[in-house]
């Protein structure tokens, strides 16, 4: 199996729209089975204490899944998670500032997009980074155009 | 890869040389470049989900 041929038999699900049609006890037993030793934080977002559901619940963030079926179990491959998070921008010079912001050189805080969380589990059978790098900006691009935050 | 959703973020001096160069032209061509590649691998966002899976998720 080549690498494409990987990630197309993947599943891409929204952990909100998991939410809507599942219980939250399932959804957890669903996150756990996502384990990452070199990164203990990616693994603790998402199985620690609900704290993706409750982010997620809340509207703070939202985090994409891409699922598996290994040996007949449903096990969370790989996820990102995206928020909008205020930039400040105390000590940059007045043009970088119009230059991000577009209007105003004096602005103080600017929205934008922030890839809070991405990576694979030790359980994901190829480097599928690429891929979720990809789908992560193609999200925040559907969100730009709704939600009309800066993409910056 | 893994940011805080809740600690402050600022933009300092020591960022301005990164900034600068995310917005020249010489980058935006890569990233031109990048989208271009990009549109060409299939993406499975809007993939439907498969009998399976939703099999799968139900047995949970």
């Amino acid at each position: 199996m080549t690498l494409q041929e990987y990630y197309n038999s993947l599943t891409f699900l929204a952990l909100d729209e998991l939410l809507k049609q599942h219980s939250q006890e399932k959804i957890e037993k669903l996150l756990s089975t996502f384990k990452c030793i070199k990164n203990p934080d990616l693994e603790e977002f998402l199985t620690t204490s609900s704290k993706a559901i409750q982010s997620e619940k809340r509207a703070i963030t939202r985090t994409y899944l891409y699922l598996e079926l290994q040996n007949n179990t449903l096990i969370v491959v790989a996820y990102f998670t995206i928020a909008i998070k205020i930039l400040y921008s105390e000590g940059l010079s007045k043009s970088i500032i119009k230059k991000l912001d577009g209007i105003d050189k004096n602005r103080e805080a600017m929205p934008s997009y922030l890839i809070a969380q991405l990576g694979k589990s030790d359980k994901c059978r190829y480097k599928i980074g690429l891929y979720i790098l990809d789908n992560s900006i193609e999200k925040i691009r559907e969100s730009h155009q709704i939600r009309s935050c800066p993409p910056n | 890869m893994t940011n805080s959703i809740y600690k402050k973020m600022t933009l300092t001096k020591e960022n301005e040389k990164a900034l600068k160069y995310a917005m020249s032209k010489e980058y935006l061509k890569k990233v031109k470049a990048s989208d271009t590649k990009r549109a060409k691998r299939k993406s499975i966002i809007n993939k439907p989900i498969s009998k399976e899976i939703k099999e799968a998720l139900l047995a949970l």
